[in-house]
Formats: structure tokens, C-alpha cells, sequence
């Protein structure tokens, strides 16, 4: 167990490093451009070359490569070519409050999703219809819609919450909360869809198996059998879903982010590959693959214990 | 602010008040509040800009927006009003040589940095230095410096290759700021900058990319000219969290997108319009039809002119929010701009054709233009424009960071572009200089050449506004570009704030806004 | 069984596709799909507009302006041309995103879930696709695409692919150790053949649902770079419209809901739909759960005798054109109580029907027509859940046919027995645990302690009819079902697990309904015997009486196939104790 851990991690290091490399190389043939972006219109060819000089741009890409993965090895991410902050700083600062608002907006998306999906499933007729059809609230009514009307109601006349900005959990427990009410009701009403969906179809097919009838004839209550037993069962597919929903939630963020005048980590991935901001792109490049790579090792590690026998260790 | 009149003390309150309520209605990071802030007499700007500023560090500052935080944080050695005139500032009073190619500037005494050392000659020298001489956005202004010399502690002296006349503009912005030689050239210079200026940047309070929180020096020497004792600066990306923050009351200043305007009306804002902030026009680059043949006819140049019906669009899609024009310089930029130009190439599609039947493109040619980020609202618009006339333009999105890069390539023989209006001499250097991403194919002209030597060469303001409007008269009778419009920008104020600015400042300074009401 | 599986699965495609058919939600969401493509693909003839074509003149027009039926955008485009065009964009772009990534990801998951050398290569290849941060690239590769939608969806697909896979994946590892690919394996197929005859088919349903899932967030992400300004404004996209609107939206926020509402209407039938598809794939019951009461109790006054009396029970199914079929057809037993009784007869005869109705664990598809089931004289049809809970386990208990689909593969087998032991007798988690480590004793389980703590997957097959059996017996029930429960077990276990359940009978005072095929186990242990054919009960009688001279023919004919069976059965080529079998649908 212990072995395996280790060796997905080690797995993810060296994913890390192709994917950071294949990132540098697709970034590679834009240097140039992003000197003279540094540089603005004025930019005359000797200024580029020695931007390009100053920030290294110039050396072979293998040494640039590898002096970036020395770096970065020792959690040194470089400074950012726009706004001369510490890379690693910005990421960490940046994904916290992205997190602060996606775990909130995520656990809220499961309860509800699960609790539909498995109205829908174990009920099925017109409930399941209704379920459904909540469930897809968020696809019909515009969460971008949401988030102007809510601010409008709530922020504007109500004067109850914040219309954009973002406290942090640690500054003000109570104002983070406000902060973050919205962004979660529009995060909230685009994901829970997706995930509604896999978990109905999940435990329709639970539900439909012999150990769920077996149970029943031993007298447990319909509750236990579902919620204890199948739901269980079909929890393994479902966390697949949630943690893509959770990967694409961090950079889906970004929209909702904007509107709120939050500066969080979708942001920053934009607004960094956009201007070409090179040590920002391939620090959020390595971060978000350790990310993604820890994501799915405790979806496995937890799927595994939800399920003994799809165990792949 | 030391003796305020009653007038202004009875707003000043209201703005404390307001300021308190914002502060426990806003969601501002940091938190930590301090509570001098609502004392007596306090005001905050709470002002919103449109994208992350950049590095702090002096060689790396930009004009956009994001200027009200660093021209609050660094002194200038000049100052650019809000009537657009050159006003003495860090340097007390300035003197140009008779051949224009030495300039004297005196500083005012006693100013200090904000960690204490004394602001003198060598260290507004070793700032110009580092400007000159570090690669950045600037640099390019500096390209007719020759010589910096700190005589004694109080004299500066440059001196120029050839006279340049966008100097003292310059020298009253980005290339003339002033940082503690102690620290600017140090890393954390990026995002703590020691300044001159009438603010310091709340360290605490501020989040990076987000919210920049300025606290006045008491002991700056202007002190007075500052009416704000805090500035909170939000970074807002997105259009509608500027109105949605103003209408909550999180933002007592911000620009707005002009189809927002309603909502912030209701509510009674104030709205002060500045019709010309910026102009978008077509570079009509490639003169000498190097790679696109036909612009290498003037007539074609004309005839693309004449494809815009510039009074309908700006009435009808910036909604009277900017204002037509067929030149780039800015009517208020200090005399260039001449109304009569506008009326060189008339909106006239049937003869725009006859143009083009005569330079031999009777059925017009194909053009391929960079789609830019900040050029796609116009792109469908511009494009039917051109497609009137026969011009079909097939797009071909460029992203931004290849954008600089492409622009001063000979890739794009013309290109849509929106650029911040400038004083005279800036814009001259912009659109003329024959390294600029505005001239990529480097056109010259000997008529040109000389106008603009002319230019530079001028005594006054006023003889310098009646040399540059020769240079705009050329561009515009040769048809080296086809502007389409002035675009404007609206400020939306809260209660006791105004925006002082018409226009003739293109700067973004924090003077531009002041208590009143 | 494998011969039987192809016509089988014939039959279940085009019952399916008449299912989806008769779905209003599928029938429904298909429309409104169909309707808004096909709405795509006549744009050229719907609107006589170029969707880039810029008037100034109808700028912000409002709906109805002379041939701009929604009005103009802010550059002066037709809205109605641009959303036509935009439902193009976005199908496009589902057709892209969505099958390249399904066939990437459901080949490379079939073979890495199947294969577990390949495996390692193929979780390498999705781990690199996935943790490519996909926003990031995307905006990273457009000096590459071009900001061309097309490309960038087939990149995107690729981005998804690994979802699928492991989707797949997961669900192959799930069903590969399952019995019937086991048998499969032993008999000879080829492993291709048993990746789409068995695997595949496991697979179909959640994937189905990510194919709606896939063409969604390719349409969402398509939409999401273009509100973001990615790629070209001359790509007539909702997101770009959205955007547009959401700029405009308090100059004229009609520009806004149009493209939300087409963008909406289309991914959210995307995802009913999907849902849909799969439950007509899978056959899920759509009707609400409940066993309704029968129309009439039958029994006229005398109330029968006996422990069980069953009286012309009726059960039928809906079928697909809307009637009812009849499975069971006026049903009647009389079980004493210790009696044993065999209810007999081949697959499809309504046997396990009529045990389950008993149980009243019907599918909640299922109709009681009409009849009675009375326990120790009270009515069982009509009765609610929680009173059927009270008697279940107590007065009634069941032992299914299959042992292994009837353990929950997430509990261990202790957890799963003390859990129904406390809810049938409210027992301490204590006493439940001593009680059910006695019981396993009982039953034969060599280790009860170990047996307590494996999962069953742990176990073999045998053991966990021991299992079940304990379970059933666990709060010694006055009436014990008993559905097959050696069918599926090899020949030398069958013996020891019916010697089991005589000794347990007979310990228990209990009464058995012994639901089987086999008269060889009939003739074991079964006091009376009960043939049922084609939903009837054709003969009843003792046991002495119908194996000394059965009347009906086809008892006869039951009769006469014992000695072929049991030869058949004894040369099945499977491992000792190694499960085999196949869950009997009624």
C-alpha cells in the first residue's frame, strides 16, 4: 500500500517533468513575443534581444530547461515576468483562495447531487423526473444570470453581501462567507448536473442487484439498503466524476472569479498563458500536475477501499 | 486638507461615514483595517482598474490604469495637469538649452523617500539611468538621451543626441520617476517599492493582483494636493463587477463601460465622459506594397479611408460615446489636431470603388488582419466597412503574447488597432518612429523627416502644436493610416468624489480625482 | 449460456430501442436535440443573413426589426443568423470533443482494464493526457490551432479521453472478476470476443451517460473559450454571443437570454436525454417502487390452513406496447409449518416470481394482478414496507441462487450478517456479532472468525452460500425461501449445502419453499412438491406421489431429464468450488 503511494508519486514526478518540458517546448517558439510584449509597441530589435539576454531567453532550451527544473526542484519557481512577484508565492496565495471557494461550492455540489440522484434512483417515476430536472436548474437558468441577479438582489438593494472582493477564512470567518455565498451558488448550479446524472445512473444499477434484494429480505430498512449499502457501491464511479468536476471546477472558477473581482488561481492560469508570463505558465503547469496527480491517487486509494475488487494495487 | 473648509469637512465626513460602511460591506482581502483610517477628515478612493498591474519596479511600469498606483507611489520629476500643461513637480523648475539639447532641471529641497533618505541629484539620476539603460517599456522614450549629470544635490542635467519633444511629457510620467537608489535595483523592488510619492503602499492590506492599498505621507511636500488619506485600488477584470461594485457602493470611482451607464444613472452617480481617450485606426502599414501590393498605392489608401461612415459609427455603435475621426492625434494633445482633416477622405463607397477601379483592384483584394483580443468587439464592424468597398479581410486570431512580436514583423501589411491617446510629441513618435510596432515596414519620407525635425526642434508649445499638425496633415493626405474613431472613456464617481479630468491629461494620475460634489 | 447470449442480446436492443421509444423523456429531449440541429443545419435556408454580415442600422435593434426576427447585436449582426450558426459551432464541436475522446478513452480502457500487463502502459499514457492542465494548453497551443474551434475540440477531446478511460476501466476491472467472464474465460473464448460479447456491455451504461456528459462539456468548453474571447470573432459561437449579451445586459438583455437559452435547452437535453438512453439500455424501471395491492383478496371467508397459503396469485409485467403480460397466473400453495415444498419447473416459469412475491420484493415494475399471501393467516399483499420489514428475516427469510451477487462487495461478510441480524431482531452490536459467529460455525465455515472479517470476493463460492444461508437463518424464520440455492454451486458442494439446510430445517422447526429446476434435489429433501409451468401450477402433490406416478405430462417430461442433468452438470468444466452460474431472470 505503502509502495504504491510511492510509487504513483514517483509516477506523478516524472509526469510532472514531461509535462512541464512539452509545456516549455510548446512556449518555446514565443519568446520572442513575449520579450516584445514586456517591451510594448515601441520596442525596438536590440531591446528584445536584450530582454531576451536579461531573462535568459537566449541560452539553448535544454539549459534553459533544466536550470527551471533545478529550480523548481528546490520549490524555487522564478518571479514572474510581469509583475516581478515570487511565482510560488503567487500559486500558493492564488490556489488557496480558488480552494476556499471550490471545496465549499464541491461539498455543497455532492450533497445536493447525491441526495437528487438518489431520490431520482430509488424512487424513480415522477420523483426521478423532478430530481432530474432540478438537477439541470443550473444548466437552464445561466449561472453567469445567477450571479448578476443574486448580486443585484443581495449585494445592491439587499445590501447583505458582497458584490465582488474576497476575505479570507483566516481574516474573517464571517465576511469569508459572504464572500464566498455567491460564487458558490453559481458554481454550485453549473456542476451539480454532471454529477446528479452519474450518481442516479450508478445507483439505478445498484439498486438493481441481487445483494440489494437479499438485504431487503433480511429486514434492514429501504434506508440502510440505499444509503448504507448501494449508495456505497456506486460512490466509486460518482468520486471519478467529482474529481473531474473538482479539477475543472479550479480552472472554471476563472469566469466566476472575474465577475467577482476575485483574484484566484483560474485567473491567474489565464491571465499568465495569455500574456506569456513563462516561470508563472510552467509553475502553474507543475502545480496543477502534482495537483491533478494527488487528486487521482486518492480517488484510487479511496475507490479501493470503497471497492475491494476494482483494486489496481 | 489641514484646514478644511466647512464645506469640505461636512463631505468628508459623509465620506468617513461611507467609508466605514464600506469597509464592513466590502469583502476587501487583508482585513486589517485600521482604524485611523475613519478619523476625522479621512476620505478613501476606493477606484477600480482593469488589469494586474505590473511589476512596480521603475523600468517596468506602464501608462495604463494601473498608473494610479504607481504614480501615487513615486514623484515625478514634472507633472502633467489636468488642462494637459507641464507643471513643475519633484524638479521645481526646468530649462532647455537654446538648441534644445541640454536640459536643466533644479529639485525642490527636503523631499524624502519613504524609507527616509533624502531625494537629491544623484538619486533622480541613478533612477534615469536605470530607465535608460534597463531593458522595458520605456526605454524606447529615453532613445534621444544622451548624457545624465548630477552637477550638485540639487541639479540634474540631460543631455540630448537631438532635440526630442515628447522630453518633458515624458519626463512628467513613466520616464520620469524617481526610486531610492538603495533599493530599486533589489527584487523586491517589483513589489515594494520605495518611493518618493504622496502614498506608500500598505504592505498588510495589499493583495497582489487584486486589491493595492495606498496611505498618504503626512510628510510628503505636496501633501495637500492629495485630498485622499487612503486609496484602496481593486483590480476588475470583468466590466460588470465594476458596475456591480460601484452600485453596491464597494467602489466610489471606476470607468464603465458606456452600455452599463443605466443602472449607476438610476442611482444617481455621478458620470463625467471623457469623449477621447483613445483612437482606433488602421495601420495602413505596408506603404510601399512590399508584401501587400495594393497599399502601396496611395489611392487605395484613400479609398480605404473613404470605406468608413465614421460619424454613423460613432453615433450609432459607441453610441455617442467616442467621437469620429480620420487622424490619430489627439484634439487635445496640444495643437496637432486639426477638425478640417477630418473631412480629407469623406465617407463616399461608390468612390472608394472608383479608387480602387483606378489603381486596378476593381474587385477589391483579399487582406489578412491579426485578430487581437482587445480589437475583436470592432472586428465585425470594421470588417463590413472594408467588405463595403471590396477590402475582404480574412482574420486570423494572434495571441497575445505573440501579439508584439507580430505587430513589428512585416507579417501584416495593415492591422486594426486601438491605441491611448498622447500628447503631440508621443504620438508622433508612436506612429512615425521607424522602429515603432506602428511603423513595422518602417516607412520614411524626406518631407516627413523634416516636419517632424521641426517638431522637436520647437521652442514653445504653441509653435510645436502648429509642427505637428504639418506631421498630421501628411499622414492623413498620404493615407498612412485610416483612424475610425476616438473612443471614450466614463468615469461613474460616488457620493463626494469627482473626476477632474477633460481629456487633455491622457495620464492616469491620482489628482485627476478629488473630493467635491 | 454463451450460445444464448447473442439472440438475447438481440432482443434487449430492440426491446431498448422500443423502451426509449415510449420514454416521454427520452421521445421529448430527443425532439427538442434533434429540432434545435436540425434548426443548425437549415440556417442557410431559415435566415438570409450572413451571421457576420454588420449593418449599421440594426445595431441593438430590438426583435422583429424588419428581417431580424431576434433583433441585432451590438456590431449589427442578425441574433437569429448567429444562433442558427452557432448551433452548427457547437454540434461540430460535440461530434469532435466527444467521439474523439470515447474513442480514445473506451478502446484504451477495455484493453487496460482487461489486460493488466498493458495496464501500466495505458495508465502512464492517460496519466500524462490528464494531468495536462487543459485551460492552460489550449490557450498555450493557439500560435498552433489557429484558435480554429475545430482543432481545438479535437485537442480537447484528447483532454477527456482520460475520463473515459477511466470510467471504462474501472467498470471492466469491476466485471472482469465477475462469474460470467470467469466462465466465459474457462470456456474457450477468445479474449476479444469477451471484451464486446461481456465486457462491453457492462461498460455501455456509464459511458453512455459520459457520452452526454463528453458532448456537454465539449459544447460548455467550446462556448466557455469563446465567453473568454478565444479564437476568432468570426466563428459564430453562443459563448461569444453570451458574452456579447452579458456586456449589453442592461442595454438589452433579450441578447443575452437567447444564446443562454439555446446553449441551455441543448446541454440540458444532452444529459436527460443521455439518462434516458441508459435507463433504456439497462432497463430500468421507470415506474414508482411499491407493491400495489391486489384487486381483490380471493379468499371468500374460511381463512386457509397452513403457514403459507398462497391463492390465485397473479403477477404481470407491463410490456413495452403498454399491456400487461402475466407471469404468474392464479398461483395457489399451502405450506405447513416444518413442511418442506418444492416449487418446480424450468427458467421462466414463474417460480422465482412467485418466492419473490411472497418476500415482497418484487421489481417495483412488477403488478400483482390479483390473489392473496397469507402468513399465519395475515394478508401480505397490500402490506407497507416497514410492516413488511418486521416480518422479513423473522417470519420469513430468504436464500438467493447466486452466492456472490448477493453479498454486498463493499462489507465484510461479518458486517453485512450483524447489520440484518440487529434490524431483524434488534439485537445488541454485540450479541449480533456472537450470534453470527455461532452461525457461521453452524453452517459449516471451517475459520468463522476469518470468515467474519473477508469480503466476499475473498471467499469462494460455497462458503458464501454458507454465508447467505446464515444470514437467512440467523433469527430462526417460521418459513425459509430457498431460490436454487445449489444451482449454482459444483456438484459436490450441492450435496453438503442441502444436507445443511435438511439439518437446519429440522434444528429450526422451520417451513422451506424450495424454488428449483432439479427434481434430484427435490427428491432430497422436499416433503411435497408443486410443478409450475408457464406461469401455472400444472400438479401438485407429495413427493412420494408424483415421483411414484406424476400425472401431467410435462412432470413426466421434468422427470425424465434428471439422470441427463445431473450428467451434464457433473462434466461442467469448472474448478472445485469455483462458482459458476448465471443470475435466472424470472
Amino acid at each position: 500500500m505503502l509502495l504504491y503511494v510511492l510509487r504513483r508519486l514517483g509516477t506523478g514526478l516524472v509526469l510532472a517533468v514531461l509535462v512541464t518540458l512539452i509545456t516549455f517546448l510548446l512556449l518555446a517558439p514565443s519568446f520572442d513575443g513575449i520579450a516584445g510584449n514586456r517591451l510594448g509597441p515601441a520596442a525596438t530589435p536590440e531591446a528584445v534581444r536584450a530582454l531576451k539576454a536579461e531573462l535568459g531567453f537566449d541560452r539553448p532550451l535544454p539549459v534553459q530547461y533544466l536550470d527551471w527544473l533545478v529550480h523548481a526542484a528546490r520549490g524555487d519557481l522564478g518571479t514572474s515576468l510581469f509583475t516581478g512577484e515570487p511565482v510560488a508565492h503567487t500559486i500558493l496565495q492564488r490556489f488557496g483562495v480558488t480552494m476556499s471557494i471550490v471545496v465549499v461550492a464541491l461539498l455543497v455540489t455532492v450533497v445536493i447531487s447525491v441526495a437528487l440522484g438518489v431520490l431520482a434512483a430509488s424512487r424513480g417515476g415522477a420523483v426521478d423526473r423532478v430530481a432530474q430536472g432540478a438537477s439541470l436548474a443550473g444548466n437552464l437558468f445561466p449561472s453567469l444570470l445567477l450571479a448578476i441577479v443574486l448580486v443585484y438582489v443581495l449585494s445592491v438593494r439587499g445590501d447583505l453581501l458582497p458584490a465582488t472582493g474576497f476575505t479570507p477564512l483566516s481574516a474573517d470567518p464571517l465576511r469569508w462567507a459572504g464572500s464566498i455565498t455567491i460564487p458558490v451558488i453559481a458554481l454550485v448550479a453549473t456542476g451539480i448536473a454532471g454529477l446528479t446524472a452519474q450518481v442516479r445512473g450508478t445507483m439505478v444499477d445498484e439498486l438493481r442487484k441481487d445483494y440489494v434484494r437479499t438485504l431487503r429480505t433480511r429486514g434492514l430498512s429501504a434506508r440502510s439498503v440505499v444509503l448504507r449499502h448501494a449508495l456505497r457501491n456506486a460512490a466509486g464511479p460518482a468520486l471519478t466524476v467529482l474529481s473531474f468536476e473538482f479539477i475543472s471546477m479550479l480552472g472554471g472558477a476563472l469566469v466566476i472569479e472575474s465577475i467577482f473581482a476575485i483574484a484566484g488561481f483560474g485567473g491567474y492560469a489565464f491571465e499568465s498563458s495569455l500574456q506569456g508570463d513563462v516561470p508563472a505558465i510552467m509553475g502553474i503547469t507543475l502545480f496543477a500536475v502534482l495537483l491533478v496527480v494527488t487528486v487521482n491517487l486518492a480517488v484510487d486509494l479511496v475507490n479501493g477501499w470503497l471497492n475491494p475488487k476494482a483494486r489496481i494495487f | 486638507m489641514t484646514t478644511p473648509s466647512p464645506s469640505v469637512r461636512h463631505r468628508s465626513r459623509i465620506l468617513a461615514a461611507f467609508a466605514a460602511t464600506a469597509l464592513l460591506t466590502t469583502a476587501a482581502c487583508g482585513g486589517g483595517s485600521d482604524p485611523s483610517a475613519k478619523s476625522e477628515g479621512a476620505a478613501e478612493l476606493a477606484l477600480a482598474v482593469q488589469g494586474t498591474p505590473p511589476s512596480f519596479e521603475i523600468t517596468q511600469l506602464n501608462g495604463g490604469q494601473s498608473a494610479y498606483i504607481w504614480s501615487s507611489l513615486y514623484d515625478t520629476l514634472l507633472y502633467t495637469d489636468n488642462q494637459g500643461r507641464i507643471q513643475p513637480n519633484a524638479a521645481e523648475s526646468y530649462a532647455y538649452s537654446e538648441d534644445r539639447r541640454t536640459l536643466t532641471l533644479e529639485l525642490r529641497k527636503g523631499m524624502t523617500f519613504s524609507s527616509g533618505a533624502p531625494v537629491d541629484a544623484a538619486a533622480v539620476k541613478a533612477s534615469l539611468d536605470r530607465l535608460l539603460r534597463t531593458p522595458g517599456p520605456n526605454q524606447f522614450a529615453m532613445t534621444a538621451v544622451e548624457t545624465i549629470e548630477a552637477p550638485d544635490a540639487d541639479t540634474v542635467v540631460i543631455g540630448l543626441e537631438r532635440p526630442d519633444g515628447s522630453l518633458l511629457s515624458n519626463l512628467s510620467y513613466l520616464n520620469g520617476v524617481i526610486a531610492d537608489p538603495a533599493t530599486m535595483t533589489r527584487p523586491e523592488a517589483a513589489a515594494d517599492p520605495v518611493g518618493s510619492g504622496p502614498y506608500t503602499l500598505d504592505k498588510g492590506a495589499t493583495v497582489t493582483g487584486s486589491t493595492y492599498v495606498l496611505k498618504k505621507r503626512a510628510d510628503h511636500w505636496n501633501a495637500a494636493a492629495y485630498p485622499f488619506e487612503t486609496v484602496k485600488v481593486r483590480v476588475m477584470t470583468d466590466r460588470s463587477a465594476v458596475t456591480n461594485a460601484l452600485q453596491a457602493g464597494e467602489l466610489n470611482a471606476g470607468s464603465v463601460d458606456f452600455t452599463q451607464l443605466q443602472p449607476l444613472k438610476d442611482k444617481g452617480m455621478r458620470i463625467t465622459s471623457v469623449k477621447a481617450t483613445a483612437v482606433a485606426s488602421l495601420i495602413l502599414a505596408d506603404r510601399a506594397g512590399e508584401v501587400a501590393e495594393p497599399l502601396g498605392d496611395v489611392r487605395v489608401r484613400k479609398a480605404i479611408n473613404m470605406a468608413f461612415d465614421r460619424t454613423k459609427l460613432a453615433e450609432t455603435f459607441l453610441r455617442g460615446s467616442g467621437q469620429p475621426t480620420a487622424q490619430v492625434f489627439n484634439p487635445k494633445g496640444g495643437g496637432a489636431h486639426d477638425p478640417g482633416l477630418d473631412e480629407a477622405h469623406p465617407h463616399d463607397t461608390a468612390a472608394a470603388k472608383k479608387l480602387l477601379a483606378d489603381a486596378g483592384y476593381p474587385d477589391g483584394f483579399p487582406v489578412t488582419m491579426p485578430s487581437l483580443a482587445v480589437t475583436k468587439a470592432f472586428e465585425p464592424t470594421i470588417a463590413q466597412s472594408l467588405a463595403d468597398i471590396g477590402v475582404k479581410v480574412n482574420w486570423t486570431p494572434l495571441p497575445p503574447q505573440q501579439q508584439a512580436a507580430a505587430l513589428s514583423s512585416k507579417k501584416y501589411p495593415m492591422y486594426f488597432i486601438l491605441d491611448g491617446l498622447a500628447g503631440d510629441a508621443v504620438t508622433s513618435t508612436l506612429f512615425f518612429s521607424t522602429r515603432s510596432q506602428r511603423n513595422p515596414f518602417g516607412s520614411t519620407d524626406p518631407e516627413l523627416t523634416k516636419l517632424i525635425d521641426a517638431a522637436n526642434k520647437a521652442a514653445d508649445p504653441a509653435a510645436a502644436g502648429e509642427a505637428y499638425r504639418k506631421v498630421n496633415a501628411f499622414a492623413v493626405d498620404n493615407g498612412w493610416f485610416s483612424p475610425v474613431f476616438y473612443i471614450g472613456t466614463t468615469w461613474v464617481t460616488g457620493e463626494g468624489v469627482v473626476y477632474l479630468g477633460d481629456g487633455s491629461s491622457t495620464y492616469s494620475q491620482i489628482r485627476a480625482f478629488g473630493t467635491g460634489g | 449460456m454463451t450460445a444464448s447470449t447473442a439472440p438475447q442480446d438481440a432482443v434487449r436492443r430492440r426491446s431498448a430501442a422500443r423502451r426509449l421509444l415510449r420514454d416521454p423523456q427520452a421521445v421529448i429531449t430527443a425532439s427538442v436535440l434533434l429540432l434545435i440541429v436540425v434548426l443548425g443545419l437549415l440556417a442557410p435556408v431559415l435566415t438570409s443573413h450572413d451571421p457576420n454580415h454588420a449593418s449599421l442600422d440594426h445595431i441593438d435593434a430590438g426583435a422583429g426589426t424588419d428581417g431580424y426576427p431576434l433583433g441585432g447585436d451590438r456590431s449589427g449582426r442578425d441574433i437569429w443568423a448567429r444562433l442558427l450558426h452557432s448551433i452548427n459551432t457547437s454540434t461540430v464541436s460535440a461530434l469532435i470533443g466527444a467521439s474523439i475522446a470515447l474513442v480514445i478513452g473506451v478502446s484504451a480502457g477495455l484493453v487496460g482494464g482487461y489486460h493488466d500487463r498493458l495496464r501500466s502502459l495505458t495508465e502512464w499514457v492517460f496519466s500524462l493526457v490528464m494531468t495536462f492542465p487543459g485551460l492552460l494548453l489550449l490557450i498555450v497551443l493557439m500560435p498552433l490551432t489557429g484558435g480554429d474551434f475545430r482543432t481545438t475540440m479535437a485537442i480537447f477531446g484528447v483532454l477527456l479521453s482520460p475520463g473515459v478511460y477511466r470510467i471504462t476501466r474501472n467498470q471492466v476491472l469491476g466485471v472482469k472478476n465477475e462469474l460470467f467472464v470467469d466462465a466465459a474465460r474457462v470456456s474457450g473464448l477468445s479474449d476479444r470476443r469477451i471484451l464486446v460479447r461481456h465486457v462491453l456491455p457492462a461498460v455501455r451504461g456509464p459511458v453512455i451517460i459520459a457520452t452526454a456528459f463528453l458532448c456537454g462539456s465539449s459544447i460548455g468548453v467550446q462556448s466557455g473559450l469563446a465567453f473568454l474571447g478565444v479564437g476568432p470573432a468570426t466563428t459564430p459561437s453562443f459563448g461569444a454571443m453570451i458574452s456579447e449579451g452579458f456586456h449589453n445586459l442592461y442595454l438589452s438583455p433579450l441578447q443575452f437570454v437567447w444564446p443562454s437559452l439555446v446553449l441551455g435547452a441543448l446541454t440540458s437535453c444532452l444529459v436527460l436525454f443521455g439518462n434516458a438512453l441508459r435507463d433504456a439500455l439497462e432497463g430500468s424501471r421507470r415506474r414508482p417502487a411499491g407493491i400495489p395491492a391486489p384487486k381483490a383478496p380471493a379468499a371468500t371467508g374460511a381463512a386457509p390452513a397452513g403457514l403459507l397459503a398462497v391463492e390465485d396469485l397473479t403477477i404481470a409485467y407491463p410490456t413495452p406496447s403498454g399491456e400487461l403480460k402475466e407471469v404468474v397466473s392464479g398461483v395457489s400453495l399451502v405450506l405447513e409449518p416444518g413442511e418442506t415444498l418444492g416449487l418446480v419447473g424450468e427458467s421462466g416459469s414463474g417460480k422465482t416470481q412467485t418466492a419473490f412475491a411472497v418476500l415482497g420484493v418484487l421489481p417495483s415494475e412488477a403488478v400483482v394482478v390479483r390473489g392473496s399471501i397469507r402468513l399465519d393467516g395475515r394478508e401480505l399483499l397490500g402490506l407497507k414496507e416497514s410492516e413488511l420489514r418486521g416480518l422479513r428475516g423473522r417470519a420469513i427469510a430468504y436464500v438467493p441462487q447466486e452466492p456472490m451477487s448477493n453479498l454486498d462487495p463493499s462489507f465484510t461478510v461479518g458486517a453485512q450478517l450483524v447489520e440484518g441480524v440487529r434490524a431483524a431482531s434488534g439485537a445488541s452490536r454485540g450479541e449480533a456479532r456472537r450470534r453470527v459467529l455461532a452461525l457461521l460455525e453452524r453452517v459449516g465455515i471451517p475459520d468463522p472468525e476469518r470468515a467474519f472479517r473477508s469480503r466476499p470476493h475473498e471467499i469462494s463460492g460455497g462458503m458464501a452460500q454458507r454465508v447467505l444461508i446464515a444470514g437467512a437463518v440467523a433469527c430462526r424464520p417460521a418459513l425459509l425461501i430457498a431460490d436454487e440455492p445449489t444451482t449454482a454451486l459444483d456438484v459436490t458442494v450441492q450435496a453438503e449445502i442441502l444436507d445443511l439446510l435438511r439439518d437446519l430445517r429440522e434444528e429450526m422447526d422451520m417451513a422451506v419453499l424450495l424454488v428449483t429446476h432439479d427434481f434430484g434435489v427435490v427428491a432430497d429433501v422436499c416433503d411435497r412438491v408443486a410443478v409450475m409451468r408457464t406461469g401455472e401450477i400444472v400438479e401438485t402433490g407429495t413427493a412420494e406421489k408424483i415421483f411414484g406416478g406424476a400425472e401431467h405430462d410435462y412432470t413426466r417430461m421434468l422427470l425424465d431429464s434428471i439422470l441427463d442433468e445431473n450428467t451434464v452438470r457433473g462434466d461442467a468444466p469448472v474448478a472445485a468450488d469455483e462458482p459458476l452460474g448465471r443470475t435466472t431472470t424470472w
